[in-house]
């Protein structure tokens, strides 16, 4: 399962530096790359249309142009795009905002600063589902 | 220092800070800060300040303002930023350098606030903004108390800097 396909969404490249290279690392290397909310729903549209979804797609929350709440939630009320397993990574720990991304659909949060580890074991989980469930 | 800089006493803010740093910096970046100095009087820090890239987050509730500073040498920043890339930087006006200055900032402020929340704080989140410019210092009302550890890593040397006001300060100046 590690030829899932990737879309890694946040604004900052030391964030998507550094989550790629874990994912690399860890085998997953079909990753894309969207720098805000409005280019990864692009990319999410695009690829679809192809009939290749993405599997994962990890969505940091405050971004220029549209935020990653935002995306989540158009994507969660379109029925092409309801089924793609998104998960968060964000500084904001606060237990109403988790709720709050939790409510939007996400299948997970993962809060900044985060350990390769920790990267690890979500991703492991999805593609174990994904696999499970294909 | 007459006040404490928050209402948490100030062993429990520098042990949140220097946690907060620790934290930040051994996942992100594999390396272990350890606090070298601790400035109480802005004075002396101005002085021996050679921040060349800062990145600052506020701190915001209703009857209180305060900031958080992450500051950098040009030298400890290339280090760092090179290190972390594994690519040739030259300049602290690299986008890698500016976003990844932003974004310490960001998740070190983001575990502070969480953990001054628990203290009875209500801290929202804010953006962080980054300055740049050799040898420049953070100021305030000579009123708002504040507080600089200087950490000590492979790459050099940084300071994180928590400035605070409340609004009576502020509405007095």
């Amino acid at each position: 399962m590690k030829n899932i396909k990737i879309l890694l969404c946040d604004d900052m490249v030391m964030i998507r530096s550094l989550v790629k290279k874990s994912l690399v690392d860890l085998g997953y290397n079909n990753v894309f790359e969207a720098a805000d909310g409005k280019e990864a729903l692009d990319l999410i549209r695009q690829e679809q249309s192809k009939s290749d979804p993405f599997d994962i797609v990890f969505m940091d929350w405050n971004m220029p142009n549209m935020s990653g709440i935002e995306v989540i939630q158009i994507c969660k009320k379109d029925p092409v795009l309801s089924g793609i397993p998104f998960i968060m990574i964000s500084a904001e720990r606060d237990h109403k905002n988790i709720v709050q991304a939790l409510n939007s659909g996400v299948v997970d949060y993962i809060m900044k600063p985060f350990s390769p580890a920790v990267l690890s074991n979500k991703i492991s989980k999805i593609a174990h589902f994904k696999q499970k469930s294909a | 220092m007459k006040t404490s800089v928050m209402n948490v006493d100030d062993k429990t803010l520098l042990k949140i800070l220097n946690d907060a740093v620790r934290e930040t910096f051994q996942n992100f970046l594999g390396c272990n800060p350890e606090i070298i100095q601790t400035v109480r009087d802005r004075n002396d820090h101005v002085k021996e300040n050679n921040r060349s890239i800062s990145g600052t987050v506020a701190f915001l509730q209703q009857d209180f303002e305060g900031t958080l500073t992450i500051g950098f040498s040009r030298e400890s920043a290339i280090k760092l930023f090179k290190s972390f890339y594994q690519a040739e930087l030259n300049s602290v006006e690299d986008a890698r350098i500016t976003e990844g200055i932003a974004e310490l900032a960001n998740v070190i402020h983001g575990l502070v606030k969480e953990r001054l929340n628990i203290q009875g704080y209500n801290f929202q989140m804010c953006l962080p903004v980054v300055v740049i410019g050799k040898n420049h210092a953070v100021f305030a009302h000579r009123d708002c108390p504040g507080v600089s550890l200087i950490f000590q890593t492979e790459f050099g040397n940084f300071s994180v800097e928590v400035i605070s006001s409340r609004k009576a300060v502020l509405q007095a100046a």
